[in-house]
């Protein structure tokens, strides 16, 4: 009903003749005057080059400061004695009002005569069939016309109402599209109805009388597309409010029909306005006019206050309460809705028949900002309710998907899809909205709820202003450029409130993604480790602060300097103290930044193995300005982020680790890589370390040969974390294994051949072996061992 | 049988007034047009053989439509239908005081002409005026859902089709425009010469009773004096009235009578929508479309298409076994055994779960192009 409501003022908009024929001409007539003062067009460039020249003069500049120092004085005068006399106006409008109010009342049993008596002046019997006619033949025109534009779109249109849309996007295209394909429709009938009427020449009334009839059936028909477009009683997939199947169509007939009644008062009153001038006694009928128009318009708000209480409790208990979680208070907020709404009609009805006009728009805007506003954030939580409903079936059905797929892979067999599927329609109803929040599709969603709505809130209010302008027949913009008192309050306000809203939507969408962020953070069970994410819970925080900070004194400076204050000297200072303290924080900026960056990129995480330089060892912690680093032989780095070039992660994904063996030239090889491939397969079954493997233990064959031996690699691809263990058992056990199977390391046996046929004597042999020994060792000099952990 | 009178004597009436309309369309031009261009459009009809055929064509559609009535298990029905079963009612009352007065002037051999109709019609008595338009639109409205329902499951029609639109709407559209235009005329005439125009107005007046455009030659010695006919005219208006709201009224009473007997319920759960429980005796179409489930029916009902097919999932209803035309069409379209027309199936009590073959969406041309493989297949997730 809100949306009935919004449309009804909407009509009225766009249909000015009928609140301003109740105006009184005088008064139109100020407010005329007034805004062609305020509008005044821009000068040619000529004038504004005279105009220079003028001012150029010192007489002329001479004699208009004293001019000015006189008006000065009497400004304020003036000021005064305008708005006097606009409330003088608007008193006598008022009893002028009065004054044909009660003649309308006294006249009212001679209603009927008098404007039969007009209406037959105007029309005879056989011309008024002779309308109806016409209107008849027009509409089929029109409809006919329509007819065939739905022979070639209809389809599409069931193709659109029978697809459900599984995104947030696509079902509003899909109501969008609907609308529009209805619209065109609509308005080919209007084209087709109006465009055959304007064909033929008309008499004056007959043709404001035909014109009003198919504008009437337009009219209904525009209103009642517009709230299926926000109802869609048929149809629940492209609904765009949160009513159930129930209440959609009901509310949707209550449209329909408050959009006739009003149609038809509008028309009718503006058939009678039309109609009463022409009269024989043309004060007498203008009068019944008047009260005729008064007795549709207390119709229509008739009509509205029984769509009123009719729908909106319902409304309030059906679908509404779940979401205005008020407490105590909920009982008594259904009660007083109907009664506020009703308020609202009321009095909007008894400031029109007294003639004003700008209060009863007033009333009516602000009566229904509340509502709108409301209704709005319902409809947003709605489409993100349904979208994210969506999004997480999709998610799961993708799961379910690839469960079913590994399934069906491993057992051939058709057994879990039945289950797959119910897992996948239980979550679509029976978990709650934040339960909901899984998938990385309903996330989305949950991120950006809240900025829609605050932005939808802040384009009501920008939209609210400006329709209280217009009622006011004020431009805010022309009038802030008024030097006045109040186009300058005008100017402030409009600046403040812009940069307000700003400031607003800008710290809501910073405070939904941190808020997120952190909401996503798990503090790890006692005595683990926490990962990268615990430094961001203790950053996002601060980040947090500081950019509601910024946004304050930003919104500050600006609303400061929009008041007039000159903010040049704070800026200053400011600049100044930031200098100072930069200079003097210049490392620990760095550092805390460069660390943040360095958790950006997650080069490391606390419990990694690293290398940064020189330094290495297992990440034991961080903090804001630096990281700690252990060393695995106990020492410990403490290194400030501001130092770290580049950091090697010895931790990360997968680690290949080659292992060489020297064995004699004659050593089977086949066998050798049969023992490895069994070793391989022993470690992998380790308890302790097997499910480390991501590449079991293989040979690699001969790698190279020497002069005593051949070297033989192998190679195992794991998991980081345990590869020192896994090396060390891989040794040891391809040594036993190799031992068992008669294939022996080789050993440096030094041969020397002795040019000599008698047996040295055992010390010379001793000098020989030493000095060979030497020889050799100088010539291989191995590079130091690594040192590993 | 009973659909080929049906349709072919429609086509014979609808071709009548097609014929009948383009000829007042040349109003557009002036009236003299209207009367010139009228013996190529409606000497057709006028003699004796055309008479004849056109009367026996009023005579087997409207009975035919009675009986269709009378066979109807449900009065809910799509807005199409409800449509063409109100134009069609409305007709009848509309059309009598056409007819009888063109017997009427037959029978006293007046000759009448647009020259003397028009002004009638928009100067003398525009309530008559009013009817003619009123009855043109429903004529044309009954008219064209009909032809069009026949007409679509065509194979010629995904061909035609998008050309034979245009004509539907242009056709009255034109008519009423050249009405309108020569009732400008005809008062702008008036306006102009009032004296002359008096003339016309008692021959118009003489013409009262009359609104045909037959030209007989006038019977000698049957003149009469104009009240006197007029009295008779209005007498036989009532008379066919009245006789004619009994027709429809024991029509309807008799189908009372004939739904009184059978009170049960049958429940039916189609596979993408709603189970509802209706009673029983309606065809799972009918059901279908009072719960807003979508099932496509091109033909309307008429077991012509196919397109309504459902393949039947279980349940426990009584099904009675197809009809002639039911198992033709189902034959025609490749059904697979265990599907049926949904227009055509009327489940017994119990219950009954069923699942659409083709989506609702489907349009006329998809009929023939992918005949006789099987049609697109309903879109997933096309829960109602
Ligand atoms: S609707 Fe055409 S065969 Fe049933």
């Amino acid at each position: 009903m809100l949306v009935r409501l919004a449309a009804l003022l909407l009509a009225l908009m766009l249909h000015p003749g009928f609140a301003s024929a109740q105006v009184p001409p005088h008064l139109a007539q100020g407010a005329q005057t007034t805004s062609t003062e305020t509008a005044a067009p821009a000068p040619s460039a000529n004038d504004v080059q005279d105009l220079l020249r003028i001012l150029g003069d010192q007489r002329v500049v001479d004699w208009l400061r004293s001019a000015a120092a006189a008006a000065a004085h009497t400004t304020v005068d003036e000021e005064g004695s305008t708005l006097r006399a606009a409330i003088q106006h608007r008193l006598a409008a008022a009893r002028q009002r009065m004054g044909e109010l009660t003649q309308a009342w006294s006249s009212f049993p001679l209603v009927p005569s008098v404007l039969a008596e007009a209406w037959r002046s105007q029309l005879s019997p056989a011309e008024a069939l002779r309308s109806l006619t016409y209107v008849i033949i027009f509409l089929f025109v029109g409809g006919g016309l329509e007819w065939l534009f739905w022979q070639y779109f209809h389809p599409t249109l069931v193709r659109i109402e029978h697809t459900v849309p599984t995104t947030l996007m696509r079902r509003l295209s899909a109501a969008g599209a609907r609308l529009f394909l209805q619209a065109l429709a609509i308005a080919i009938f209007s084209i087709g109805s109006v465009g055959a009427f304007l064909a033929f020449a008309w008499p004056g009334f007959l043709e404001r009388l035909v014109v009003n009839l198919l504008l009437g059936v337009i009219a209904v028909r525009a209103l009642a597309t517009l709230s299926r477009f926000l109802l869609a009683p048929v149809f629940p997939a492209l609904r765009l409010v949160p009513l159930d199947d129930r209440l959609a169509p009901k509310l949707h007939r209550w449209n329909v029909f408050v959009a006739m009644v009003f149609v038809a008062s509008l028309l009718i009153s503006d058939t009678l306005d039309v109609l009463a001038p022409t009269a024989s006694d043309a004060a007498q009928a203008r009068s019944a006019a008047l009260a005729v128009s008064v007795g549709l318009g207390a119709t229509t708000a008739l009509a509205v206050l029984a769509m009123i209480w009719s729908m909106t409790p319902r409304i309030m208990r059906d679908a509404a309460a779940p979401r205005f979680a008020l407490g105590r208070l909920e009982p008594v907020a259904f009660r007083l809705l109907p009664v506020a709404q009703s308020l609202v009609v009321i009095i909007a009805l008894l400031l029109w028949i007294s003639g004003a006009r700008e209060l009863m728009w007033t009333v009516l805007i602000v009566g229904l900002f509340v509502p709108v506003t409301m209704l709005s954030r319902v409809m947003i939580d709605h489409f993100f309710d349904r979208a994210e409903e969506a999004a997480a079936a999709e998610d799961h059905r993708r799961d379910a998907e690839a469960q079913a797929h590994d399934a069906t892979a491993a057992l051939a067999a058709p057994g879990p899809a039945p289950g797959v599927a119910d897992d996948a329609t239980a979550p679509a109803h029976a978990s709650p909205p934040s339960a909901l929040v899984t998938g990385p599709g309903a996330e989305r969603y949950a991120m950006y709820r809240p900025i829609v709505r605050r932005l939808v809130r802040f384009l009501l209010a920008i939209a609210t202003l400006f329709a209280l302008a217009a009622a006011w027949s004020t431009d805010i913009f022309v009038l802030a450029e008024t030097p006045t008192l109040a186009g300058r309050i005008a100017k402030v306000a409009i600046n403040v409130v812009a940069v307000l809203l700003l400031a607003d939507l800008i710290w809501v969408w910073a405070r939904t993604a941190i808020d997120r962020h952190l909401a996503g953070y798990v503090a790890p069970p006692p005595g683990e480790a926490p990962g990268p994410e615990a430094r961001m819970a203790t950053l996002l925080p601060l980040m947090r602060n500081i950019l509601l900070v910024t946004i304050l004194v930003i919104g500050g400076l600006t609303m400061l300097s929009s008041i007039g204050v000159n903010i040049a000297p704070l800026l200053a200072g400011a600049g100044i103290v930031g200098v100072a303290v930069g200079f003097g924080t210049q490392s620990l900026v760095r550092d805390i930044v460069s660390g943040i960056f360095f958790l950006v990129d997650d080069a490391f995480r606390v419990g990694e193995y690293v290398e940064i330089g020189n330094l290495r060892g297992t990440v034991e912690s961080m903090s804001l300005r630096s990281m700690r680093v252990r060393h695995h032989r106990g020492a410990v780095h403490t290194i400030p982020f501001g130092e770290l070039k580049s950091l090697t992660n010895y931790s990360r994904d997968w680690v290949i680790l080659k292992l060489e063996f020297r064995v004699p030239f004659e050593t089977d090889l086949k066998l050798v890589k049969k023992l490895v491939k069994q070793v391989g397969a022993e470690l992998q079954a380790d308890p302790n370390y097997g499910h480390y493997f991501l590449e079991p233990l293989k040979s690699q064959g001969v790698r190279r040969m020497e002069e005593f031996n051949m070297v033989v690699g192998v190679k195992f691809m794991a998991r980081p974390g345990a590869q020192w263990v896994i090396r060390r058992d891989a040794y040891h056990k391809l040594r036993d294994a190799f031992e068992k199977n008669g294939i022996h390391f080789a050993q440096r046996n030094v041969k020397v051949e002795v040019l000599s046929d008698q047996p040295l004597p055992e010390q010379v042999r001793e000098a020989v072996a030493g000095a060979a020994h030497a020889a050799i060792e100088s010539r291989a000099r191995h590079a130091p061992v690594r040192d590993e952990p | 049988m009973v659909r080929a009178v049906r349709i072919v004597s429609g086509l014979v009436l609808f071709t009548y007034v097609a014929m009948h309309l383009v000829n007042v369309a040349f109003g557009l031009s002036s009236i003299e047009a209207m009367d010139a261009a009228r013996p190529y459009f409606m000497g057709l009809w006028t003699n004796p053989l055309g008479s004849l055929v056109l009367m026996a064509a009023f005579l087997a559609h409207f009975s035919l439509g009675l009986a269709a009535i009378y066979q109807r298990n449900t009065l809910r029905m799509s807005r199409t239908d409800a449509v063409q079963i109100l134009a069609s009612l409305l007709v009848v009352p509309l059309l009598t005081p056409h007819v009888v007065g063109t017997a009427l002037a037959a029978r006293y051999g007046i000759a009448p002409s647009f020259a003397s109709l028009i002004p009638y019609f928009w100067i003398w008595a525009p309530e008559e005026g009013l009817r003619q338009v009123l009855l043109l639109a429903f004529l044309w409205i009954h008219g064209c859902v009909g032809v069009f329902t026949w007409a679509r499951v065509q194979p010629w029609w995904s061909r035609a089709g998008a050309f034979l639109h245009p004509f539907a709407v242009a056709i009255p559209v034109l008519a009423l425009l050249g009405f309108v235009s020569a009732g400008n005329e005809a008062i702008r005439a008036l306006d102009a010469e009032p004296a002359i125009a008096a003339d016309t107005a008692s021959q118009a007046d003489a013409y009262a009773m009359d609104e045909g455009e037959t030209e007989y030659a006038a019977p000698a010695g049957e003149q009469r004096s104009r009240g006197e006919i007029l009295a008779i005219l209005s007498r036989v208006n009532w008379t066919v009235f009245s006789l004619y709201l009994v027709v429809v009224s024991a029509v309807l009473v008799a189908r009372r009578v004939r739904l009184a007997g059978d009170r049960n319920t049958v429940r039916i759960a189609f596979a993408e929508g709603p189970d509802v429980t209706a009673p029983a005796g309606l065809s799972v179409l009918e059901i279908a479309e009072q719960r807003n489930v979508a099932i496509a029916h091109l033909c309307r009902g008429r077991a012509r298409c196919g397109t309504c097919r459902v393949r039947l999932a279980g349940g426990d209803a009584t099904l009675p076994h197809p009809t002639h035309e039911e198992a033709q069409t189902l034959a025609r379209v490749g059904a697979a055994p265990g599907e049926r027309l949904a227009c055509q199936l009327r489940p017994g009590p119990g219950t009954l779960v069923v699942e659409r073959v083709l989506a609702p969406y489907v349009r006329p041309g998809d009929l023939h192009r992918t005949h006789p493989a099987p049609l697109p297949a309903p879109a997933e997730g096309n829960a109602a």
